[in-house]
């Protein structure tokens, strides 16, 4: 395991029901197994229904919040494109945003109140905000492992193969498969490298 | 990753979720009996209690509400068992009544309240600080600031509550009720479940005019033992070093103070003071800090309750320090801390500067991009079906008759029918409130009046609403969304399911039998997909005098969709014939079902969000949605 300086400060953002619990909690024990302390806040209930969801990771000798200040986070994970931007404001100009470029369309857009930006648009605009932007299509690779709903792991994938990733990727592998239930395991593991592979 | 806490051995380091903690807590303390009615954020507690009752052998329940949750515990406590209830904020409103008498007798067995506040309404009607109860019912409060503290504090609540007598709430906030943190795990004590004798004694729990008196007498007298108590706590870190100021703060807010201080590192010692008994301070330490300090911030999250505690201790100070918090605008007061806020509080205090990050201004101008997303109602809910109706109801009633129905809503996923496109509420405030406001409106106005409320909050809170209305003649119509579980908070089962939180089976209580009970003669049962007949049932409501109810009926799609999964079974779904489809976008813009979409030559059904409702193809006025394959 590399020495961490103090600490790691994720944040992941999408929809309600899009997975992002389980990205906190492999994280999560990816941090206890490296004998860090480890703090994760997330929101539950409303945002259930199909709302926004953020949910922060940290990881390091020193952690008391379970969230972080704006401007703090060295990953994000997004995995829907809105939701990135959302989110944004928590990333560090020094960090690696890592998202899914299919869009979850809000209500709002969808009956026409409001105008939704261009995937371009979108990339362009984080660019501007932080060191790095991986972006790929992780539903359609989760896809071709035979369910769209592991697009999480795929993204979990990424960052775990992120250069900057300071975790060894073998790490977040074993954790990934304390995790999920045998039944799922191989569908799972197969979007993890797909997401490995693609970093 | 499970919820693993009652499997888990004395020594492991686990990561739990804040509420699972709590109950990891309740059952290392050998807890007998453990209650809720579910609300976020404190749904997971009871949750994950009901989990592990079989394996730890204790009794484990939804109750009917909060109030009923709190006298079965108390019942519990009196045969000198261990109980632990827990609920959101919102409940510890309906558990003051029995509460504050109860209090005069005491407690026996351990009692054990769980409060988890909701500051900035991630999913609540109000922002309210539970710690009030403490200081209105004259017992303790303790508050925990990460997932371990949580595990501690309750068990040691068990031990508290059983030295002085008395039930001790334990408060949570959300960002600490659903944080996950690392937590050690301490040793199971399993009480055994028995049957045990009741102890009569009527002159401390029949509590009538003179009893109660003498008993509030003995009240007053035991805050010396809580006093005590608070006094020796390890809860309370007062230690300090003779710094000029001090920060004095609480729970999650402790967390935010000790990340600002890490962030801002000023070259001027600050003293830190948490404090875990929030409720009643330990007067004695503090006043010996006070003595020494010239300036004292307060950092909690809520209102200003320990500033104002701490005030009144300062005041019998000779040389008070100067006290600032939310009172005097010097922390943010509404909403929740972030550490932000609490960075810009202290660095105000000490002339500290902290720059924002250099990415701030092109992030501003990345989030002018962003469209907002509200929630919806998911693809397949009845609830979408009746508020098509409804919204359709409202534009005829307001074209044909030119009369506006007023619509009172309720707690649960139908108060999302008030957002685009229905747009159907007037008023919302707590549970159950809906049928009584519907009362009020309807007695001195002549709009047509629909009161709706959920199969669940009608179990909850319902009722004696209904009753009154009915008792006192009003004219009105409830309109009851049964969709047969309490989805909101994450399919919970309610008395209309005919299952408890252990999963055994039970009578099934049937809504219709309490309506009629309640002397309702208007009554029909509806199928919520069944549009047409919805409307009319409705419409003729408004011609019968008196209470008339409709029951708008079928499954909630996330559990018809669990359901279909287990029998292995898929929907029948349906798709756009785009040579019909005439592109009205009357399905998106008045129906609006999230797996119907509009790209640039038509619209499209998602079929595999689709659950086969069929709302959409009643709505087309082109016939142009079919059956797929």
């Amino acid at each position: 395991m590399k020495k961490m300086n103090t600490e790691i400060n994720i944040v992941a953002s999408g929809t309600g029901g899009q997975g992002i619990i389980l990205i906190a909690q492999i994280l999560g024990m990816v941090g206890i197994k490296a004998g860090y302390r480890v703090r994760i806040g997330e929101i539950h209930g409303v945002s259930q229904r199909g709302g926004s969801v953020v949910s922060f990771i940290r990881m390091g000798e020193e952690i008391y919040s379970p969230t972080f200040p704006l401007g703090k986070a060295d990953f994000m994970i997004s995995l829907e494109p809105l939701e990135a931007l959302r989110a944004l404001k928590y990333m560090s100009p020094e960090g690696v945003v890592i998202l899914n470029t299919r869009f979850v369309l809000p209500n709002t857009v969808k009956i026409g109140d409001y105008a939704c930006p261009g995937l371009d648009q979108i990339i362009g605009a984080i660019k501007k905000t932080t060191r790095e932007v991986v972006y790929l299509d992780a539903t359609q690779e989760a896809m071709k492992n035979g369910s769209p709903l592991t697009m999480n792991m795929v993204l979990l994938g990424v960052l775990a193969g992120n250069k900057h990733f300071p975790i060894p990727l073998s790490a977040v592998k074993e954790a990934l498969m304390e995790a999920i239930p045998k039944k799922s395991l191989e569908m799972n593991l197969n979007s993890f490298d797909a997401g490995v592979a693609f970093s | 990753v499970v919820k693993r806490n009652g499997k888990d051995a004395d020594g492991d380091r686990i990561m739990m979720l804040g509420n699972e903690a709590i109950a990891r807590g309740a059952i290392e303390a050998g807890v007998q009996f453990a209650a809720a009615y579910p609300g976020t954020p404190a749904t997971d507690i009871l949750e994950t209690l009901a989990g592990f009752s079989k394996e730890h052998k204790f009794h484990a329940e939804w109750s009917v509400n909060e109030k009923v949750a709190f006298e079965k515990a108390m019942g519990v406590s009196l045969l000198n068992l261990r109980a632990i209830i827990s609920m959101k904020h919102a409940g510890m409103n309906w558990i003051a009544d029995p509460l504050s008498v109860s209090v005069l007798g005491g407690t026996r067995g351990g009692l054990v309240i769980v409060t988890a506040d909701d500051p900035n309404c991630h999913s609540s009607a109000n922002e309210q600080d539970n710690r009030f109860y403490g200081m209105f019912f004259k017992i303790p409060v303790l508050e925990p600031s990460d997932p371990q503290e949580a595990k501690e504090m309750t068990r040691e609540a068990f031990e508290l509550s059983e030295r002085i007598s008395l039930p001790v709430i334990l408060r949570s906030v959300t960002r600490v009720s659903h944080s996950r943190g690392d937590v050690l795990m301490g040793e199971i004590t399993q009480k055994a479940r028995k049957r045990v004798a009741f102890e009569e004694d009527p002159a401390r729990f029949y509590l009538t005019t003179s009893r109660s008196l003498s008993r509030h007498f003995w009240l007053i007298q035991q805050q010396e033992a809580i006093k005590k108590e608070v006094e020796s706590s390890p809860f309370n870190q007062l230690a300090h070093q003779g710094e000029k100021t001090v920060l004095f703060t609480s729970g999650i807010a402790y967390t935010y103070v000790k990340e600002a201080i890490k962030l801002l590192n000023p070259t001027e010692k600050v003293g830190i003071l948490k404090i875990g008994i929030v409720y009643p301070l330990p007067a004695l330490h503090v006043k010996k800090v006070l003595e020494k300090v010239d300036l004292v911030l307060v950092v909690e999250e809520g209102d200003p309750f320990m500033e104002m505690n701490l005030k009144a201790i300062a005041s019998e100070l000779e040389k008070p320090p100067r006290i600032l918090g939310k009172m005097s605008g010097h922390v943010r007061y509404g909403g929740e801390l972030t550490i932000d806020s609490v960075i810009e509080s202290i660095s105000d205090l000490l002339h500290l500067s902290f720059p924002t990050q250099k990415n701030q201004k092109n992030i501003q101008e990345a989030e002018k991009l962003i469209p907002p997303r509200t929630t919806t109602f998911c693809a397949g809910c009845p609830h979408s079906a009746t508020f098509y109706v409804l919204s359709k109801i409202q534009k005829d009633m307001a074209k044909k008759m030119k009369q506006k129905v007023v619509f009172l809503g309720d707690i649960g996923c139908y108060s999302m029918g008030n957002q685009p496109p229905y747009k159907i509420g007037d008023v919302k405030y707590s549970m159950g409130a809906g049928i009584g406001v519907a009362e009020g409106i309807a007695e001195f106005s002549d709009h047509k009046v629909i009161a709706l409320i959920g199969d669940g909050t009608f179990y909850h809170a319902g009722f004696p609403g209904l009753l009154n209305a009915v008792y006192n003649g009003s004219n009105l119509t409830l309109v009851i969304l049964d969709n047969s579980i309490t989805a909101m908070t994450g399919m919970q089962p309610t008395p209309g399911t005919g299952m408890t939180a252990m999963g055994v089976k039970t009578t099934t209580v049937r809504m219709e039998e309490i309506i009629k009970g309640c002397g309702v003669e208007y009554l029909e049962v509806v199928d919520s997909f069944d549009i047409k007949r919805l409307e009319e049932k409705i419409l003729d409501s408004f011609e019968h005098r008196g209470v008339s109810v409709v029951i708008a009926r079928n499954l909630c799609a996330i559990e018809l969709k669990r359901e279909l999964q287990k029998a292995g079974k898929k929907p029948a779904v349906y798709r756009v014939n785009k040579d019909l489809c005439k592109k009205c976008l009357l399905c998106l813009k008045s129906f609006s079902c999230p797996a119907i979409s509009q790209s640039a030559d038509t619209i499209l059904i998602d079929e595999s969000l689709c659950l086969g409702c069929g709302v959409c193809q009643k709505v087309c006025p082109s016939e142009a949605i079919e059956l797929s394959g």
